[in-house]
């Protein structure tokens, strides 16, 4: 086996001259071995004729090549071959120490080829400035934040605990900004209202879509309650009114409950819990509308301008169905008082609440972001249908009251916002859309709404400044004998402009789930149907891309994870889509 | 000079003349020469001396500007090492065609570099930390991405073995911290969240 290395080296030559020397170095090294300061002379000698003289002394000591065992990257097969049978070499090169057999020479052969590579000075000096760093962290600050910037959440998560500096470095204000700029964020679904064995756990479910991984997050806030809202803004998600069982605390029971007025928000980067400000009426499944606006929008003073108008507004080619009610002329004495009350208390953030008032203060300063949370209809504590309307305002921390839906509207049952209109539709098939700077109502007629099923209300989305809608119809026949009775979910687009519907593509699955989830963030559309089959509670997860020209829906997240929940879990499920 | 001159003389050409041809001829042969193979020369810490294509060399900004300083002389780089110099250059060779997009760069590490980044990590610092002094700005972009693809998905004791990482959380703020667990359904168990 030794022969198989020797033949594979160049400077044989050379080597076998070097070794002549190292020879005789070698004999009166052995000699010297009982020595307590032999090491410090094999090192000097390494140093002139690499390490051929080392390894001699640990054979010497009778250990087997423990040089091997060092510097095995370096060597490939041959030293491996050695160090597997080091026994054996110890055996053989024992009573070789010292004498002229030439045998442990050919280990020191590859030794010397390497080191005489190695003896390249450039090499070397960066190697030991390479292994001097490694024990430092010396990659600048404003490098590693730059590659922290792009990891996923889940990872980044990770790195926050892994030392303090890094802590510090991805939680600043800065580091966030460039990591949500820097499209470095995923979507990241939210999927609430889980009910459990009865119970109203508070779970969140929440979907990682880039690695189809679930994630479960306890919510003990939200035991108890259903048939909330949530809208989703920014890096939070508010959780609007709801209901909860007043006899069974914390089951889903319809029998006896009370409507609440809070207003809950989740931060899920931080999961943390704060209460804002209450609305002014209670409401159950209220339908909201979510949006940033400028900083110098100001609630209070669009509602001043609003009686000055006395013309009913129209879109083009309809009739308006703004309703002016002369009486709440002096309701609205009495709410702007109002405006003054206290804040309630708040839930362990306070800090955040004593900085959102600072903010508001200097709310003149421009650049500064805010945005408006609307909620409308929606069920009252006697389980009445509202028409009312209110508008959060979040640098105020203030609900307002806005003018109550048109008269003949119907029950509100779907809407969203879409450039600075906030779209609704009713039962009734019927759309309006409230002006969010103006703050009044208008009445939008359309060509044909898109036919719908009973019972199947429609519902809105929007992204990238357009407005779809989601509705299930009869499959039209086309003569094909069984097709006539066969619902199909279909996505609708409303041309802004000129005010039409135009069918843009069809969901794939059958419509199973009267009341599913749609929500869009950026340029995806996420749905979710839960409905149970077979005994069994299934969940359907579809996306859309709306910057994708015929905008099909994919199937994302098969592995169901709605299995362990209960069948009222569907109508209780809310979905919020956040980029994290 | 003079030896020139009266031969010049003696053809019964204009000497005056001849010698304007020629200190165009030089000058024009100059300019035609640079603009061939503009080299530029850039000199190591360790008094290396790389000589490599303007337009490979120019993808450091900060080499360009000091190209502009030097004008044709040499450009000293006093904190890049030979090795990793030459490792740059070598990158920068196969990316000088790739154009300016820089969102290009900003995804997942590209094909032909597969084995570029094979590095351990103490060439990877090098290579980030000489990209960023020497302002290259996609190959930050991807020693980053490369960086990244390292330390995804490991734990959070994986990473700090990782990179030699000591831990300097005292016993209660871990303990907090994993108190507010997000538990997954599918056993990532180390996802925690602040």
């Amino acid at each position: 086996m030794f022969a198989e290395s020797v033949s594979g080296e160049e400077s044989l030559r050379q080597d076998f001259e070097a070794l002549t020397v190292s020879k005789r170095l070698v004999r009166s090294v052995s000699q010297k071995l009982k020595k307590k300061n032999y090491r410090g002379e094999a090192e000097e000698e390494d140093k002139v004729r690499g390490v051929a003289l080392k390894c001699l002394t640990l054979y010497g000591r009778g250990g087997g090549c423990k040089v091997g065992a060092d510097t095995s990257e370096e060597f490939g097969d041959p030293s491996s071959r050695r160090r597997s049978s080091a026994n054996e070499e110890g055996k053989v090169y024992k009573p070789i120490c010292g004498t002229e057999d030439n045998n442990f020479d050919c280990f020191s052969y590859g030794m010397k080829e390497k080191f005489w590579k190695k003896n390249n000075r450039k090499e070397l000096e960066l190697e030991e400035s390479v292994r001097n760093s490694r024990m430092h962290i010396f990659l600048p600050d404003d490098i590693l934040e730059m590659c922290l910037v792009r990891l996923p959440l889940t990872s980044l998560m990770n790195a926050r605990l892994v030392c303090k500096k890094w802590r510090h470095l991805t939680t600043t204000p800065r580091f966030l900004r460039m990591r949500r700029e820097g499209s470095y964020q995923n979507p990241w679904l939210f999927l609430f209202g889980a009910v459990k064995d009865g119970y109203c756990s508070g779970e969140i479910h929440a979907l990682d879509v880039s690695q189809d991984q679930w994630h479960r997050i306890g919510a003990g806030i939200l035991r108890g309650r259903f048939m909330f809202s949530v809208a989703s803004i920014q890096d939070d998600v508010y959780i609007v009114g709801g209901c909860s069982s007043l006899t069974n605390f914390g089951r889903m029971d319809r029998s006896s409950f009370k409507t609440h007025k809070g207003v809950l928000v989740f931060s899920p980067l931080t999961k943390s819990w704060r209460k804002v400000s209450s609305m002014r009426y209670a409401r159950s499944m209220p339908i909201l509308g979510i949006s940033e606006v400028s900083s110098d929008f100001l609630i209070i003073q669009s509602h001043q301008n609003r009686h000055d108008r006395r013309f009913p507004r129209s879109r083009v080619g309809g009739v308006s169905d703004v309703y002016e009610d002369p009486h709440r002329l002096s309701l609205r004495c009495q709410y702007r008082n109002a405006f003054d009350e206290n804040e309630p208390s708040l839930l362990p953030n306070r800090k955040s609440y004593k900085f959102m008032r600072q903010r508001s203060e200097q709310s003149n300063i421009k650049g500064c972001k805010k945005f408006v949370l609307i909620a409308v209809g929606g069920l009252g504590c006697w389980d009445e249908p509202l028409d009312s309307g209110e508008i959060y305002d979040s640098l105020s921390n203030k609900w307002t009251e806005i003018q109550k839906l048109p008269i003949d509207f119907g029950v509100v049952c779907a809407g969203v916002v879409c450039n600075g209109m906030f779209y609704v539709c009713s039962e009734n098939d019927k759309l309006a859309g409230y002006d969010i700077e103006r703050g009044f109502w208008i009445g939008i007629q359309t060509s044909t709404f898109p036919p719908c099923v009973h019972e199947y209300y429609p519902k809105l989305v929007s992204c990238n400044g357009r407005l779809f809608m989601l509705s299930v119809s009869w499959c039209e026949g086309d003569g094909q004998i069984g097709r006539r009775n066969k619902a199909v979910r279909k996505l609708w687009e409303l041309d802004l402009m000129y005010l039409t519907w135009t069918e843009v593509s069809v969901h794939p699955d059958a419509p199973m789930d009267w009341n599913p989830a749609f929500v869009a963030d950026r340029n995806l559309v996420f749905g979710v149907e839960m409905f149970k089959i077979f005994g069994q509670v299934l969940d359907f997860f579809t996306v859309c891309d709306a910057s994708d020209m015929e905008m099909n829906w994919n199937h994302i997240s098969r592995n169901h994870m709605a299995h362990e929940l209960d069948a009222s879990s569907c109508m209780t499920k809310r979905m919020a889509v956040l980029h994290l | 000079m003079a030896f020139t001159w009266s031969k010049t003389i003696y053809m019964g050409l204009d000497p005056i003349f001849l010698t304007e041809l020629s200190i165009s001829i030089i000058i024009f042969s100059t300019i035609a020469s640079s603009k061939k193979s503009r080299v530029s020369k850039i000199k190591t810490a360790d008094n290396e001396i790389f000589e490599v294509e303007e337009a490979v060399a120019t993808m450091s900004n900060t080499i360009k500007i000091m190209a502009g300083d030097c004008s044709g002389g040499v450009i000293p780089l006093n904190n890049v090492h030979s090795t990793i110099f030459a490792r740059v250059i070598e990158w920068c060779k196969k990316h000088v065609d790739d154009g300016e997009d820089l969102e290009y760069y900003k995804g997942a590490l590209k094909n032909c570099d597969a084995t570029f980044f094979e590095v351990d990590q103490a060439v990877l610092y090098h290579l980030l930390t000489t990209a960023n002094s020497l302002d290259i700005k996609p190959l930050l972009h991807q020693g980053c991405q490369r960086f990244v693809d390292m330390i995804n998905g490991k734990t959070v004791e994986e990473i700090r073995q990782l990179l030699h990482i000591k831990n300097d959380f005292t016993n209660e703020e871990e303990d907090e911290t994993r108190k507010k667990l997000w538990s997954s359904v599918v056993g990532m168990n180390s996802f925690i969240l602040l």
